[in-house]
């Protein structure tokens, strides 16, 4: 089961990694939501994606909606990670379709308590 | 809304301890001379403010090879550029949020300079002593 990782930052995808495999999944990564799209598209058993805001080339609000708008990923887990705090660019995202929404800095705990609040489906952990 | 040192100081302590899981401590020394790798980030709109993560080797390397789990000696310097510019990512959008308003955040830029440049007196400032080097946080208008 996959895990798609789309942020600009090598650092924080670095982190989001750790966090994610120790949860079972394997990591695909992307550094812009142009580059995630492809990803999404060319990778079938993708569970769950967390998408950075702010990327050059597309960001994730553009990624999410672009996915959205395909029924095949209606159900897709979706999760934004993103420096954006304020509560109208939280309901902003809400708007374009991701299932939650995590504010940079966060902690693994954080980041897993999202997880089950969605239902994302975890892989067993070895 | 403006924003002062020390919650400058305490939403920077706040992005190493959280992210990263490092506590860094205030220090009153000022940036050193030393070559220092500094990342910008701009907030425009209702707010115009530049935000300035300035790290001497030593804090960037550091940053680095936290973010990225590799020995400090192990780190390339574009892991230490990208690990930098997502410390001033994080902390641009924490300033643009007690900012309130509406703002754009921009993608964070590189630049190596010699030393702090003073050519426009920040709003805020935190200095840290970070592995025996310094980090600075700057609050600028832009
Ligand atoms: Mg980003």
């Amino acid at each position: 089961m996959n895990a798609l990782i789309v942020d600009d930052s090598r650092a924080m995808r670095r982190i989001l990694r750790g966090i994610v495999t120790q949860l079972g999944f394997d990591v695909i990564e992307a550094s812009n939501g142009a580059e995630g799209y492809d990803k999404l598209v060319a990778n079938e058993d993708i569970e769950l994606v967390l998408v950075d805001w702010n990327m050059p080339v597309m960001n994730g609000i553009e990624l999410v909606k672009k996915v959205r708008s395909e029924p095949r990923y209606e159900t897709l887990k979706m999760v934004m990670v993103t420096t954006e705090t304020e509560p109208q660019q939280m309901a902003r995202a809400i708007m374009a379709g991701v299932d939650e929404f995590v504010m940079k800095p966060f902690t693994s705990d954080i980041l897993i308590d999202k997880f089950k609040l969605i239902g994302v489906r975890m892989p067993q952990s070895s | 809304m403006n924003i002062n040192s020390e919650q400058l100081a305490e939403l920077t302590r706040n992005v190493c301890q959280a992210m990263l899981g490092l506590d860094i401590t205030p220090s009153p020394s000022p940036a050193s001379s030393e070559t220092q790798l500094t990342s910008k980030v701009c907030i425009s709109g209702q707010w115009n403010r530049t935000i300035e993560v300035v790290a001497s080797p030593e804090a960037a390397r550091c940053l680095a090879a936290t973010m990225f789990c590799m020995d400090p000696s192990e780190v390339a310097a574009s892991e230490i550029e990208d690990a930098v510019s997502e410390v001033a990512n994080m902390i641009g959008g924490n300033v643009k949020g007690i900012l309130g308003g509406d703002c754009e955040l921009s993608l964070p830029s590189i630049e190596s300079q010699s030393s702090v440049t003073l050519e426009t007196e920040p709003i805020a400032k935190a200095t840290f002593d970070l592995d025996n080097g310094v980090l600075q946080v700057l609050l600028k208008h832009s």
